[in-house]
C-alpha cells in the first residue's frame, strides 16, 4: 500500500512548489516517493524532471474508478503526490473523485472567499469561448466536495497552525495535510538502452531507461549529440516553442518525437471552440463510456480528447501515433506504455 | 514555477540557405537571428573554442569569415539565455577552382593575385589576402627560383594564392638557389608613367652585357625589349632597367637591393 497525497487548485495557487516541498520532507524521513500529474501535455513537468523527481503522468482513463487508478499508479513508493489543476471542470475533478480525501492548495489573497476566487477565475478563462450551454464554472464545486478536503494556504507571509507554506517557500506542518491509500500496481518494464533526450518529456522513460540523458532545454547541446553521437533511442521533448525546427534526423537509431512540427508543418487545434457540454455532462461520460469512445461534443471546447487514449491532440488532422522511417510522431502527451502497447516502442 | 519552457530559436538571416560554397580564399559573412534575447556564438566545426561569442540580450549576430580550409564546413551559432539554448548552421563548402596553375620547377609562369602573411614554418596563412602586383610577384618570384635562404625566417610567414579558389602555397615551398634578381624597369616619361618590377637570371659572363639576363615576371618566361613589361623608350627618355642583388627582404612583399647593372632601352629599342 502507499499513501496518495493528492494536491489540487488552480494554476498559479502554488501546487508545484508545495508538492516538491512535501516531496523533500518525505524523502528526509527516508521514505520513497513519487510525484504524479495528471495528464496536462508538457505542464510543469519540466520542473519535476528538473528537481529529481520520480515523475509520472497518469492519464484520464485512470480516473474511471479507483481500480483503474490503481492500475496507472507505480509499484514501489510509500508515498505518492498527485498534482491536480483545474478541480472542477471534467478533467480535473475526475481525477479527485477516487479519493476521500484532498487537499486545496489555496493562495493567501484568496483565501477569504476561495469559491468566489474559483468561479472568478474559472469564468474569465471561458469568457473568450462561445457557449452553447448555461455555463457554471463551479457546476462541480460540490461534487469535488464531497469529502474530506484540507485546506493549504500558501504564499503565507507569516505560518499559520495548520498546513502552510510561506512567501519564503517554507513547507509548515506537513502532518496536517490529508491522504488517501491506494494499491499500486503499475510496474514499468526495464531496458539497458541508451538514451538522449531534450524538453519535457514523459518522465515514465526515466524508469524505463535508466541510461536516458537528458539534456533539459539546452538544444544546442542535445543535436550535437544527436547528430553524431551513439544512442539507441532519441526522445524529442516539447517546449513552448513552436518556431523550433530541426534539420537533422539520424536515420540509425530510434527517434520519438513529441514535437512533430520540429519536422512537419502541421495545423494546430483551432483555439477557442465553443463550449457545447456542461462540464456534469463530460464528467459522466468518463465514467460511464469505453476508454476511447467520444467524451465530448465534435466541434467542441474538448473535442480533442475524443481519441483512444482519451489525450489532448493538438493536431487534429493527424493520428495520435505515426510512424515516418525510424521516428515515431506523438500527437500530444502519449504515454510510453502506450506505445509500448501499441508496438511503437522496444522497452526490451 | 510555470506551464513550459520557451527556449530560443536561431534562424539563418544571410546567407539564406543553409548549404552554401565558396571557393577557397574567398571571404563570408555570416548572419543570423534569435526570436529571444540571447547570447549568440560562433562556432566552426568541432572547435569548442568559438570564434565570436555575443554580449547577452542581442538578437542578431554577423561574422565574417576570412576564409576557410578546403572542404566541409559546418558554421554553427548557438544561442543560450535562461530559457536554454538552441542551435542553427550552415554547412559551407569551401572548394578550389579546377583551372588553377600546377607548380613544377623553379619558375612561376602565371599571374599570383593574393598574398598573405601566417603561422612561420610554411604552417599556413592567416588573416584575410592582399591584392599582390608586381613588386610581390617578383618577390614571389625570388623566394622560390633564388637563393632566399638567408630570408627564410620572413619567406616561410608569407603566403600566396593565385586567384580566389585555387589553393595557398608558401613563398618557400621549395627553394631552387638559382642566380636570381629583382629588376626594376622605370621610364616616366611614357603616358602613363611606367614603373614595373621584374626578375632576372643571370646567365653568366659581365654582368654588364644585357644578354647574359633572362629577364622574367608572370606568364612571361622571357621577356625582351618591346615586351609590354619591357617598352622601350620615348624620345624623351630612355627606359631605365636596373638589376639588384637582394640585401634584404622585411615583410612578404617588399625587398631591399644593391643595383649590379643598369641597362637603358631608347625609343628604337637599342640597349646599352
Amino acid at each position: 500500500m502507499s499513501k496518495i497525497y493528492v494536491l489540487a487548485s488552480l494554476p498559479g495557487a502554488g501546487k508545484t512548489t508545495t508538492a516538491l516541498l512535501l516531496e523533500r520532507h518525505f524523502l528526509g524521513q527516508d521514505l520513497r516517493v513519487a510525484c504524479l500529474q495528471q495528464n496536462k501535455g508538457q505542464s510543469d513537468v519540466h520542473t519535476y524532471l528538473s528537481a529529481g523527481c520520480c515523475h509520472y503522468t497518469v492519464p484520464l482513463e485512470a480516473t474511471k474508478s479507483r481500480e483503474a487508478f490503481e492500475r496507472w499508479a507505480p509499484r514501489g513508493y510509500d508515498v505518492l503526490i498527485m498534482e491536480v489543476t483545474y478541480p472542477y471542470t471534467p478533467f480535473g475533478a475526475p481525477y479527485l473523485i477516487p479519493f476521500d480525501a484532498f487537499n486545496e492548495v489555496v493562495p493567501f489573497e484568496a483565501r477569504a472567499d476561495w469559491k468566489s476566487f474559483v468561479f472568478t477565475k474559472t469564468l474569465g478563462y471561458w469568457k473568450e469561448y462561445p457557449s452553447d450551454t448555461n455555463f457554471d464554472p463551479t457546476e462541480l464545486w460540490d461534487t469535488v466536495h464531497d469529502r474530506t478536503v484540507q485546506t493549504i494556504v500558501t504564499k503565507i507571509p507569516s505560518p499559520l497552525d495548520g498546513p502552510c507554506v510561506d512567501t519564503g517557500r517554507v513547507l509548515h506542518h506537513p502532518e496536517g495535510f490529508v491522504c488517501d491509500t491506494v494499491e499500486p500496481r503499475m510496474t514499468l518494464p526495464k531496458s539497458d538502452r541508451a538514451v538522449i533526450a531534450v524538453g519535457a518529456f514523459p518522465g515514465e522513460y526515466r524508469e524505463i531507461f535508466p541510461n536516458l540523458t537528458w539534456y533539459r532545454f539546452d538544444y544546442a547541446s542535445f543535436l550535437q549529440e544527436f547528430r553524431t553521437g551513439t544512442y539507441d533511442v532519441a526522445i524529442i521533448g516539447m517546449c513552448l516553442n513552436e518556431r523550433l525546427k530541426f534539420r537533422d534526423r539520424p536515420e540509425r537509431s530510434s527517434i520519438i518525437c513529441y514535437q512533430p512540427s520540429v519536422y512537419c508543418d502541421l495545423e494546430k487545434h483551432p483555439k477557442n471552440l465553443p463550449l457545447k457540454d456542461n462540464f456534469g455532462s463530460i464528467l459522466s461520460a468518463i465514467h460511464e463510456q469505453a476508454v476511447g469512445e467520444p467524451i465530448a461534443s465534435d466541434g467542441g471546447a474538448y473535442s480533442s480528447y475524443n481519441n483512444r487514449f482519451w489525450t489532448y491532440r493538438p493536431h487534429p488532422e493527424r493520428e495520435m501515433i505515426w510512424r515516418e522511417k525510424n521516428v515515431v510522431f506523438c500527437n500530444g502527451w502519449v504515454l510510453p506504455q502506450y506505445l509500448i502497447r501499441e508496438g511503437f516502442l522496444e522497452a526490451a | 514555477m510555470g506551464g513550459g519552457v520557451n527556449p530560443p530559436v536561431v534562424t539563418l538571416v544571410e546567407p539564406e540557405d543553409p548549404d552554401i560554397g565558396d571557393p577557397v580564399g574567398a571571404e563570408r559573412m555570416f548572419t543570423a537571428e534569435c526570436d529571444q534575447q540571447a547570447t549568440l556564438t560562433v562556432y566552426l566545426d568541432d572547435d569548442p573554442d568559438p570564434v565570436y561569442q555575443s554580449d547577452p540580450g542581442v538578437q542578431e549576430v554577423s561574422y565574417t569569415f576570412e576564409s576557410a580550409p578546403l572542404g566541409q564546413h559546418m558554421v554553427r551559432v548557438v544561442a543560450a539565455n535562461e530559457n536554454g539554448t538552441g542551435e542553427n548552421y550552415w554547412n559551407w563548402n569551401v572548394y578550389q577552382y579546377a583551372d588553377c596553375h600546377v607548380l613544377s620547377g623553379p619558375y612561376l609562369d602565371f599571374f599570383i593575385r593574393h598574398y598573405r602573411c601566417g603561422s612561420s614554418g610554411c604552417a599556413g596563412g592567416s588573416g584575410f589576402w592582399s591584392n599582390a602586383v608586381c613588386l610581390e610577384n617578383a618577390v614571389m618570384r625570388y623566394a622560390r627560383a633564388g637563393k632566399s635562404t638567408p630570408y627564410t625566417n620572413v619567406l616561410a610567414g608569407c603566403y600566396w594564392m593565385e586567384k580566389i579558389g585555387c589553393s595557398e602555397h608558401c613563398y618557400v615551398e621549395l627553394v631552387f638557389n638559382l642566380d636570381i634578381y629583382i629588376v626594376a624597369v622605370m621610364n616616366s616619361s611614357l603616358v602613363p608613367s611606367f614603373g614595373h618590377a621584374v626578375c632576372a637570371q643571370y646567365l653568366g659572363g659581365e654582368m654588364d652585357m644585357f644578354s647574359n639576363w633572362r629577364f622574367f615576371q608572370y606568364d612571361n618566361l622571357n621577356i625582351t625589349p618591346g615586351d609590354w613589361q619591357m617598352p622601350y623608350g620615348s624620345e624623351w627618355q630612355e627606359t631605365r632597367v636596373e638589376i639588384k642583388e637582394v640585401i634584404d627582404i622585411p615583410n612578404c612583399g617588399q625587398y631591399d637591393g644593391r643595383p649590379v647593372a643598369t641597362f637603358l632601352i631608347d625609343h628604337e629599342g637599342n640597349v646599352r
